[in-house]
């Protein structure tokens, strides 16, 4: 016989084990999560720094951005119609006379790129100066690479020798984050993690939630409550003493492992969808307000003085070569798609300031990436379905459609790797798309900024350093760039810099001709006095590692910043007369 | 005596240190034996699906293009997610994530019905639960079983906290999945 006492036990217990199953149970789960979540992942202080390296593989020109040629007034600098990063004016008569110049804008002392000096916009319709990032900025130029080609250049930016540990592997293996490293992208760069001990997360750059992707380890799904009632840790705790000594490690590992999904992180893709809807209207806004010279290339028929190719004529307003006449070549170019890079920043941002993850590479989502997708074109002719006659008696060249011609409708997408780029898209659209990853740069280092950690903040703790393979060598006809490995731009930013500070010497070039194929300046690395060479990737290497406090990659290249105070070693940065 | 202590202590550290995983293709082939074809899902999504994660590069050539983006055995591949899994590194670390996939893994299949049953059912006939019955899940999952009486122990005080007899089954096959010692090679 069940006494009074007994039974009002027996429901007390009832009741509580109500409480305790769902959804009662979820309810509290929720605050106790919200609480614990803070502390799981607040940002701390590290032994290393954190890294994000923004990676454009495939290369393109960098003189929207930070291919610094003439830093000083007085720096020596050869012109090349070519070596242009603004449209100035076209001729209002002949579309196909356009004025190209390598603009510039004096900030601090130091004339860099004019995209610098423009402004951009900000969330909540605020506006901001670009240049405001200068502050706490480090631009190196000139540095020389060893290989040709694609590959094995991209993957120094990250693993300076060939199979040896990279940078976010060192990170990693000193990480004592949540995850040791991450990246995103799908190319040799990507590829090239190497540690000791650490484990790289490659997101898929398909995934439309690359937080949920990232976390779907440690997502709790709705399951039976043999699992959501908080015995199995304990348990498991109890039957992991008898697991022999070697898999203490994995022990551990696992109590993490469970410790996570009682806390049940879900929550966390939701504030990276909000975090990617503020980064796709940032590039949406910075390229709604990019202002440049209202281009159109030119219409058929059409008459240029002189004995001129096809090329030479439509060569810098085409692609690929096809030709698209009579276009607004901006709002083409505004036209197309760019928006990965949205989901990649909100990756970054969401990874550092909540503490899960301290390296992050992000990177082009293919093998080799593209300034911009998709842009929806009316009319296009290739360069086999027009006519050039030259008459010399008038000394003019006409061009015109052939017969039995016909439009083609596509969608344009303009690589990085611009070989067959005409000079004028090249230069509209590397503009346009420096100036959506420096928006979306600005707002992430706002946010690094915004975080404190004890009397810092979480950009002082962290290197951003933007790279590519190499930068580009314009052709002289305006059709295309080739390679320039002999000239590979960085540009890292951090808390712990102060700047503007540039560091590297380029020569001055020439007009004439010469073997190197390299007319005006243009970037080619020259030798640095405490160097006695130029400036070499183990050197820039050796510097991000003194940056991030970690061991140097290359030990026989020294660093160009002071361990203590990360002022340059070098001597200014200087144009030097020679070609290469 | 000196010579054989410095071996035995490096032997000793030796494994210690080293652990030496299985790959992906090893852990998926032993749980779609223990839980059977309906496992399988679960068990691409989780473990296939990360090679990164748990070693196991594919072969590139494998891979028959037949068009741009066509390949002529698109199901069987075991690039799943691309020509780049060719580089995954043979063996995994020890990882945090690599726990976090098993654990999700290995409570999926156990309180997925189809494959719970299919699991009881290779481990034979089932009278109730004693050390014999413990050790035969346990063989399910490791080849090279050899019996662990305080591994075993454990297991059988762990299920008392459990009063329904598939609760502590659904224990008893969640920890045996979950035990590292089957997962090396």
């Amino acid at each position: 016989m069940i006494t009074r006492r007994k039974w009002i036990g027996m429901m007390a217990g009832a009741g509580a084990l109500t409480a305790l199953s769902s959804p009662g149970r979820r309810f509290l789960e929720k605050i106790v999560h919200d609480n614990v979540r803070n502390d799981l992942f607040r940002p701390q202080l590290h032994e290393t720094r954190n890294y994000v390296q923004i990676n454009f593989y495939g290369a393109p020109s960098r003189l929207s951005f930070d291919s610094i040629l003439k830093p000083f007034d007085d720096s020596l600098f050869v012109s090349h119609p070519f070596v242009a990063n603004r449209i100035s004016s076209q001729d209002r008569y002949d579309f196909t006379k356009v004025k190209l110049e390598y603009g510039t804008e004096k900030i601090n002392g130091l004339n860099l790129p004019y995209l610098w000096g423009e402004t951009i916009p900000g969330v909540n319709g605020n506006t901001h100066r670009l240049s405001e990032l200068l502050e706490n900025s480090l631009f190196i130029r000139g540095c020389r690479l060893d290989f040709e080609g694609h590959p094995l250049n991209g993957i120094q930016q990250i693993s300076p020798v060939q199979g040896g540990l990279s940078l976010n592997g060192l990170i990693g293996d000193q990480s004592k984050s949540f995850i040791s490293s991450v990246s995103v992208g799908s190319n040799p760069v990507a590829r090239a993690f190497r540690s000791e001990k650490s484990l790289l997360l490659e997101v898929p750059p398909g995934e439309s939630n690359y937080a949920e992707y990232i976390l779907k380890p440690f997502l709790l799904e709705d399951v039976d409550s043999l699992f959501s009632d908080g015995r199995l840790p304990a348990a498991f705790d109890e039957i992991a003493k008898t697991y022999p000594s070697e898999f203490k490690d994995i022990v551990e590992l696992r109590k993490q492992s469970l410790k996570y999904f009682q806390k049940n992180i879900d929550k966390f893709t939701h504030e990276f969808a909000q975090l990617q809807a503020k980064y796709t209207e940032l590039i949406h806004l910075a390229i709604e307000t990019n202002t440049t010279y209202n281009i159109q290339s030119p219409a058929f028929p059409l008459q240029v003085s002189g004995k001129k190719s096809i090329k030479d004529i439509l060569g810098p307003f085409s692609i690929e070569e096809k030709f698209f006449p009579d276009l607004d070549m901006q709002a083409f170019i505004k036209s197309g798609e760019f928006n990965y890079w949205a989901q990649e920043f909100a990756l970054c941002e969401f990874l550092l300031v909540n503490n899960i993850c301290q390296s992050v590479l992000i990177c082009p989502p293919r093998e080799t990436g593209d300034l911009i997708t998709s842009c929806v074109s009316g009319k296009a002719y290739h360069f086999q379905h027009i006519e050039e006659m030259f008459d010399a008696k008038a000394n003019v060249t006409s061009l015109k459609l052939k017969a039995g011609s016909e439009l083609e409708k596509l969608n344009q997408t303009f690589p990085m790797d611009a070989h067959d780029t005409g000079i004028v898209f090249d230069i509209l659209t590397t503009k346009q798309f420096f100036r959506a990853i420096s928006t979306c740069l600005y707002e992430l280092i706002s946010q690094l900024k915004k975080t404190k950690i004890g009397d810092k903040t979480l950009f002082d703790e962290t290197i951003i350093h933007l790279a590519s393979e190499f930068d580009r060598n314009p052709s002289t006809d305006g059709y295309g760039s080739s390679h320039l490995h002999n000239s590979n731009p960085t540009s890292i930013f951090s808390g712990c810099l102060k700047g503007p500070s540039l560091i590297g010497n380029i020569y001055a070039g020439t007009l004439k001709k010469n073997d190197d194929e390299y007319y005006g300046t243009i970037g080619v690395g020259a030798p640095v006095k405490e160097l006695g060479t130029p400036i070499k990737i183990g050197n820039i290497s050796s510097t991000l590692s003194t940056l991030l406090r970690v061991k140097p990659i290359v030990k026989r290249d020294p660093p160009l910043i002071d361990e203590k105070t990360y002022r340059s070693v070098v001597e200014r940065a200087q144009n030097i007369e020679g070609v290469s | 005596m000196k010579t054989f202590l410095l071996i035995f202590f490096f032997v000793s550290s030796v494994q210690a240190r080293t652990h030496v995983f299985a790959d992906r293709y090893y852990l998926s082939s032993v749980l779609e034996y223990v839980f059977g074809p309906q496992a399988k899902k679960v068990i691409t999504q989780n473990i296939l699906m990360n090679g990164n994660v748990f070693g196991g590069p594919c072969d590139v050539y494998e891979q028959i293009r037949v068009g741009k983006n066509e390949f002529a055995n698109p199901e069987t591949t075991r690039c799943f997610r691309g020509k780049q899994e060719f580089n995954y590194p043979v063996h995994a670390k020890p990882s945090l994530m690599r726990e976090a996939l098993m654990i999700k893994t290995c409570r999926a299949l156990v309180e997925n019905d189809h494959t719970f049953q299919f699991a009881k059912k290779r481990a034979g006939e089932f009278d109730s639960i004693n050390e014999s019955y413990v050790q035969r899940i346990e063989s399910l999952f490791d080849p090279n079983f050899k019996i662990d009486e305080v591994r075993t122990n454990e297991n059988l005080k762990g299920i008392k906290d459990y009063y329904f007899t598939e609760k502590k089954l659904k224990f008893l096959f969640y920890q045996s999945c979950v035990y590292p010692k089957w997962q090396l090679i």
